[in-house]
């Protein structure tokens, strides 16, 4: 193989460089017009709040919402951690049960498991194999007393689209509350919000080649949805969430949700077109497992497991490739995929999983260059493995009895 | 154009802009990936913990939290305190930000017994009163480190003397926005009874969205942002390198920069309003203040009509707190300092930077005069 002197990115759903033409929009905002949009008795904080409400419009836009009904924040964590407790502890008297998926991201699990130790109780909702909510199984895990679901609208690993449609309009007839993390669905599908029955839904600008550090909440106007604020002080965001606003990323998130908008119709097509040319390049090869759905699946990711190859040492293996064994967040640490596991995934295949995420900037040259590099390095790596061996001697793994150490 | 509203936020420094932009196109990688220490993805964080530790005199860079900034922060330290379990007297100064007094307030819907400890006419938190606020059942007190309208700098030593000797189980919380990059801090000396510290890098010349949570080592609380376990599971949130990036330049920056610089210009400038307009009122003269700020009132003039004419020549000014400037309503600190009414909504605040200079201020001085002459 040549070498290459940077590795190439392909872990865009861990995050996508900020555009240039977001970077563009955003400095002179770090710079000359640097006011606080809260100070409203002068110009440089009237310049500022007009920027912000002009990105607002932009954010609202691209999942045909009204810009009242968007609210800043840091980012999609905290706009998961602000929707669920938000309405869990305003919609308390109503009942204290929430349903969730438990291939949801952590800002989602781990915001339940609080509510649990506060007197909330959560149904966490196993996929099917190939990652989707069943929605017979959905409908049958709500109670009189549900007042909150949570569904992410696309899997961070996987990839998977759920029905969100058909999930809304089942809440929506049982009056329940539903929550739907989107960080990883701007600019990937459609959002239509006026045909969604969605009253609460998470973004990321720096999923969508924006900046980090700033995110945001939709929260319905029609029919209205409540929410206990997480945060106070100053009043800012309708009282929903406190806190300066970040003039140059909410600008930079606006240019970034604006682009998506404008482009991703041609741009998705394309990424399909590198994602199938990946998975064709793959596939003839042994012992290879697509991970999820692959019909109901966004064109960016593709997530295989190498049967007989341990995950870790297969990233260490590509290092002229830049992806991921799961999630960002969890990735330093060795344990196997819990959303994997929650497929039916047994362990072997969890640990031997990667995810390629492909975006904006990735060329069919980096395409073919990938699947080159990785049928000749899994090759070397099974030719390292005693079970490869011992596979390739027809002998089935799951009859031998292994001695305990 | 005339920037003297730094007390609101402050301009990027050029250096900061450019550490920022680094980690917007080219260095873009997330943190949180085991491949961060070769990306350089790690690295704004560790930057930025070494220059805040340098920058407050901290003991390790381990102390640091990032957050969203200091409203986070502060709303993060209140909220905190439902779930530890012990209900009890929370103390706060009546001149505490929003972001202090808010939370603080809703935890009385949660059971605790919330009290609001006066200030005396100078804006400096009364230690007579507080000292009997300060009871065993005290598990909270948050008093600013310096006002964010008047600048008056609370003795944050005498406080936390007061609640070791009090009620030694309380944690003291000091929102130290406005005197973090403005003042000398030192957590080792003299704020060492501190246990938390708030601070935003906007305030200091760094990048908005981005602030932080001095924890003294060995003090906990509760995780307020759950998730992917960022920040050691203390804060979680895909890490902000652009916003850290520029933060650790602009704590490089204000730790080597010269405080007494500004506060000689500030004085400069109070000494002429006064030559000028002797029944001027600046307030909280008599005591230490942040060397940026003069908040003054020249009576009969509207200070919201005063700082809008003053927009008009191109000179930037502050009324109050930026957060509440929407509604004509006289400054909250200037009335828990008991100034009366038509001397408070004629509040103006002047907040310098150290970029500010001589000329910026006689042109401001000779606008006042002016304006005062045809609106009076």
């Amino acid at each position: 193989m040549d070498s290459r002197k940077k590795p190439i990115y392909l872990d865009y759903s861990a995050t996508t460089p900020v555009d240039p033409r977001v970077a563009a929009a955003m400095i002179p905002w770090l710079t000359e017009h640097f006011g606080n949009p809260a100070s409203r008795s002068h110009g440089f904080g009237w310049e500022a709040e007009e920027a912000v409400e002009n990105a607002r419009v932009e954010v609202a836009k691209l999942v045909n919402a009204d810009a009242k009904e968007i609210i800043w924040t840091s980012g999609a964590t905290e706009s998961n951690n602000l929707a669920i407790k938000g309405a869990a502890q305003f919609y308390k008297t109503k009942g204290k049960h929430l349903v969730t998926l438990k291939t949801e991201h952590k800002a989602v699990l781990d915001t339940m498991r609080e509510l649990e130790r506060v007197g909330f109780e959560v149904t966490y909702l196993d996929p099917e194999s190939n990652g989707l909510l069943d929605l017979a199984k959905f409908k049958a895990a709500l109670r009189p007393d549900t007042i909150v679901v949570s569904v992410m609208f696309v899997n961070n690993e996987i990839g998977v689209i759920q029905p969100i449609a058909e999930i809304g309009e089942i809440c929506r007839n049982a009056g329940i509350i539903f929550h739907v993390d989107a960080a990883q669905a701007t600019g990937k599908v459609i959002i239509d919000l006026e045909k969604l029955n969605v009253d609460l839904m998470s973004f990321s600008a720096h999923k969508t080649y924006g900046p980090k550090g700033i995110g945001a909440l939709y929260v319905r106007r029609k029919p209205r949805v409540r929410l206990e604020a997480q945060t106070h002080g100053g009043g800012h965001e309708r009282g929903l969430r406190s806190g300066t606003l970040a003039t140059h990323q909410i600008v930079g998130m606006g240019e970034a949700f604006r682009i998506a908008r404008e482009e991703m119709a041609v741009e998705n097509e394309r990424i399909r077109m590198l994602r199938d040319r990946l998975l064709a390049g793959i596939q003839g090869m042994e012992e290879v497992y697509v991970n999820g759905d692959l019909e109901h699946r966004v064109p960016h990711n593709l997530n295989v497991s190498f049967n007989f190859v341990e995950g870790e040492s297969l990233i260490m293996g590509i290092k002229e490739l830049a992806v991921s064994s799961g999630s960002a967040c969890t990735s330093a640490s060795l344990e196997p995929s819990y959303v994997l596991r929650a497929l039916g995934r047994n362990d072997e295949l969890a640990h031997s999983s990667i995810r390629f995420t492909l975006g904006r900037f990735t060329t069919e040259a980096d395409i073919d260059y990938a699947i080159a590099l990785l049928k000749e390095r899994i090759q070397k790596l099974r030719d390292m493995s005693p079970l490869w061996e011992m596979y390739k001697d027809g002998i089935d793994l799951n009859t031998v009895q292994w001695a305990a150490h | 154009m005339i920037y003297l509203d730094n007390n609101a936020t402050t301009r990027s420094t050029s250096k900061v802009v450019e550490a920022t932009v680094a980690y917007l196109t080219d260095c873009y990688f997330n943190a949180s990936t085991s491949s961060a220490g070769v990306t350089g993805a790690d690295r704004p964080r560790l930057h930025a913990a070494a220059a805040m530790k340098k920058l407050v005199n901290a003991e390790e860079p381990d102390c640091f939290i990032f957050t969203s900034g200091a409203t986070e922060s502060n709303n993060w330290v209140l909220t905190s305190l439902r779930r530890c379990g012990n209900l009890g007297k929370v103390v706060v100064s009546s001149i505490e930000h929003a972001s202090v007094l808010e939370p603080a307030l809703d935890l009385r819907q949660w059971g605790f017994d919330v009290v609001e400890t006066p200030v005396d006419s100078n804006g400096v938190v009364r230690i007579d009163q507080l000292q009997q606020h300060l009871t065993h059942d005290c598990v909270l007190v948050s008093v600013m480190a310096a006002n964010n309208e008047t600048g008056a700098v609370q003795p944050i030593r005498e406080i936390g003397e007061l609640i070791r000797a009090s009620c030694p189980r309380a944690l003291f919380h000091t929102d130290a926005t406005q005197a973090v990059g403005k003042m000398s801090v030192d957590l080792r000396a003299g704020w060492t009874e501190v246990d938390l510290a708030s601070f935003s890098a906007h305030k200091f010349h760094g990048p908005k969205g981005i602030g932080g949570l001095y924890m003294r080592p060995g003090i906990e609380i509760h995780p307020m942002l759950l998730g992917g376990g960022q920040e050691d599971g203390w804060r979680s949130g895909t890490t902000n390198t652009p916003g850290l990036a520029g933060l650790a330049i602009a704590a490089e920056e204000a730790a080597s920069s010269n405080y007494d610089a500004v506060g000689r210009l500030r004085d400069l400038f109070e000494a002429r309003l006064k030559a000028t307009w002797p029944d001027i009122h600046i307030h909280s003269q008599g005591v230490t203040r942040l060397p940026n700020t003069s908040f003054f009132s020249l009576p009969g003039m509207a200070g919201v009509e005063m700082a809008d004419a003053l927009a008009a020549e191109g000179i930037i000014v502050g009324t109050g707190a930026a957060c509440s400037a929407g509604a004509i309503r006289p400054s909250r600190t200037l009335q828990s300092m008991g100034v009366a009414h038509e001397i408070a909504t004629a509040g103006l605040r002047i907040s310098l930077s150290r970029f500010s200079t001589l000329q910026e201020i006689e042109k401001l001085i000779d606008t006042l005069g002016a304006l005062r002459h045809s609106l009076h």
